[in-house]
């Protein structure tokens, strides 16, 4: 079955077919959610409440062809009450100290992931959204429910920030992948 | 920087497979048991219950509408475009839409039919709604309408439709397909809309409806399946003009009333066909210990020029599958099988313990039979189930269970019931229900490809 008889089929209410869908996008869920939160068992806390409110909500996505943008939404909604509620568990001085521990173990590549979860969150959606999903800037527009030219500053904004973190980039972007993989 | 690299470092993310179907099906089961917060549910109560059988049965009739919340307010010339009625898209550019102007008002609330059309087998209308009516919160109105009387026998004869709002009022579209085998060329059929807006009542009309020209193609070819005694013939195919039908006779044996035959179509290049409307039972008859019904199927489209043939792949679901059921102190193994296909559950082992009763089983024998692994599992954990003997055919919530891989390439699981909470648990009260429902609903028999030729 093609993925969009299997997106009609769910609006429909054929949750086999959604559960078929979300196991389609596990992968891509869970990497965002992990951008996002940045260890596994929220990630996958994530994906849960995700797939929880997708079941939830199929019915009303009007438009089978904006499947993947819904979805993507809920994610990034579902991502920020994850973080929002581990601010609130942890105090502010521990969750710093937590952060040191773990940046130095980390591998090296994560050295740009890291970069992007430091980003401020509408920067970091763009890029996620058009960068890692692939959206083109008018489905990220409608993600985000901006305009398509506040996309573009997003991206760019974005981008030069993570150039800067990174230290001194240049713009071929070989340097980034040469040192961090 | 470069959109490839930074896919790459993204794909680097180590994905935990199992943890992430986990999470899903854990989401899956956390949201039936909540009820969705915005389920369609018709104020009035008479109307639930019609309603929601329509709901189910007119999802092909809702579904073009619901495509479209992001048009814009459609014109009333750019209705077919707006509903995304394809074979009316075409007719409009070949000019071949008649315009009809029939009013009816009640209650301050005035619907006038606006053009139809008859093509082939498909009827398309369009109406306009003014007045005083409740709009759903996104801004469109529901109504319900009955055609033929609603009349048993006809599919989709009562349907719930959404009206758009337009630059003046509201409008509207319907689609269907001639509900009988014989297509008159003039004709009119009864359509009556019996809410609109949240207000209930009667707007009737009688929508005359002339067939535009057609040509029929007689077949007279089939295919049949011996071991199943299913068969399928096919008639005729009705060229309209923007439409294709296919018209088909299925024969089933008595206890497959409930068969439903789905076709799958290829052009002369091999590419598919999208068929639109499927499986239109036109008159279903019982006739020495058989089931014959007439069966038909649309193709929103003119082949015409298109394609010197057809091969038409049909593929029957059958339905006679009944739950079968395995004794905790039969001797294992234990094999069951399905009655009119090749689908077998065997159960291997049964060890019952003091808190837990586990089974282990294999499907199909390790055949997949082109079906995934998920599916698989979710039979695994769904359909092989512990159950009370004098509960067994009511479908209460499963016992709480688990369920483990023994072996995925072999189909081999095993399911670990909790009976600590069951009071005074006894061998001999329970057994282990087995549904092939999912079976025989998705794996369906495939007959023969049949070419037809069209010209």
């Amino acid at each position: 079955m093609n993925e969009l008889k299997l997106i009609k089929k769910a609006i429909k209410g054929n949750k086999e077919c959604l559960e078929e869908l979300l196991v389609l996008y596990g992968d891509q869920l869970y990497r965002t959610a992990y951008i996002y939160v940045r260890n596994r068992e929220d990630a996958l806390d994530v994906v849960q409440e995700t797939s929880y409110k997708a079941f939830l909500s199929i019915g009303q996505l009007k438009n089978e062809k904006f499947f993947l943008t819904w979805l993507t939404k809920i994610l990034i909604n579902c991502s920020y009450d994850v973080l929002k509620k581990r601010k609130k568990e942890l105090p502010l001085n521990n969750m710093d100290e937590l952060t040191e521990d773990k940046r130095e173990k980390r591998v090296e590549y994560l050295d740009l992931l890291e970069a992007i979860s430091r980003l401020n969150k509408k920067h970091k959606n763009a890029i996620i959204l058009f960068y890692f999903h692939d959206l083109p800037i008018s489905e990220v527009a409608k993600v985000m429910n901006i305009p398509e030219n506040t996309v573009k500053t997003y991206l760019s904004r974005g981008k030069e920030r993570l150039k800067k973190w990174l230290g001194g980039m240049n713009n071929n972007g070989e340097k980034i992948i040469a040192r961090s993989i | 920087m470069e959109k490839k690299s930074l896919r790459e470092v993204y794909e680097k993310i180590e994905v935990p497979k199992d943890g992430i179907l986990d999470a899903i099906k854990a989401g899956k089961e956390r949201a039936s048991q909540d009820v969705p917060k915005n389920k369609m549910v018709p104020r009035k109560i008479v109307w639930s219950t019609v309603a929601a059988a329509t709901i189910i049965v007119s999802s092909s009739f809702i579904s073009p509408s619901l495509s479209h919340v992001m048009a814009k307010v459609p014109l009333l010339g750019d209705v077919y475009t707006a509903f995304n009625d394809f074979v009316g898209r075409s007719l409009q550019s070949q000019d071949l839409i008649t315009e009809l102007n029939q009013s009816s008002s009640y209650k301050g609330v005035d619907v006038t039919i606006t053009n139809a059309y008859y093509d082939g087998a498909v009827i398309g209308v369009t109406f306009s709604v003014k007045g005083n009516v409740r709009t759903e919160e996104d801004g469109r109105i529901q109504g319900f309408y009955e055609i033929f009387d609603g009349k048993g026998g006809i599919s989709d004869s009562k349907e719930i439709v959404y009206m758009e709002p337009s630059d003046n009022g509201y409008i509207g579209h319907i689609q269907l397909s001639y509900p009988k085998t014989e297509l008159p060329p003039e004709t009119s059929f009864p359509l009556e809309f019996k809410m609109i807006g949240g207000k209930e009542g009667s707007w009737r009309f009688d929508v005359p409806i002339n067939q535009l020209p057609y040509e029929t193609v007689h077949v007279d070819k089939g295919t049949k399946d011996e071991d199943t005694e299913v068969s399928v013939h096919f008639d005729s195919i009705i060229e309209g003009k923007a439409s294709t039908a296919i018209d088909y006779t299925a024969t089933f044996p008595i206890e497959g009333k409930h068969d439903q035959v789905r076709l799958e179509a290829y052009d002369d290049q091999g590419k598919e066909i999208n068929i639109f409307m499927d499986g239109i039972d036109l008159k279903t008859i019982e006739k020495n210990n058989k089931i014959i019904v007439k069966g038909r199927s649309i193709i929103p489209q003119s082949l015409k020029g298109k394609t010197s043939y057809i091969v038409v792949h049909p593929k029957v679901a059958l339905s006679s599958e009944s739950d079968h059921f395995v004794k905790l102190i039969e001797t294992t193994p234990v094999a069951i099988n399905a009655a009119r296909q090749d689908f077998t559950v065997e159960i291997e082992n049964i060890t019952v313990q003091d808190k837990t009763a586990t089974f282990d089983f294999q499907i199909n024998n390790g055949d997949y039979m082109n079906q995934d692994f998920l599916f698989y599992s979710n039979l695994a954990r769904n359909d092989v189930i512990l159950v009370k003997e004098s509960e067994k055919d009511i479908y209460k919530e499963a016992i709480k269970h688990s369920v483990e891989v023994i072996n995925k390439d072999s189909l081999r699981f095993r399911s670990t019931f909790d009976i600590s909470k069951i009071n005074d648990f006894n061998l001999n009260d329970y057994v282990i229900r087995i549904n092939m429902g999912t079976l025989s609903s998705n794996i369906p028999v495939e007959l023969e490809k049949v070419k037809i030729d069209l010209n």
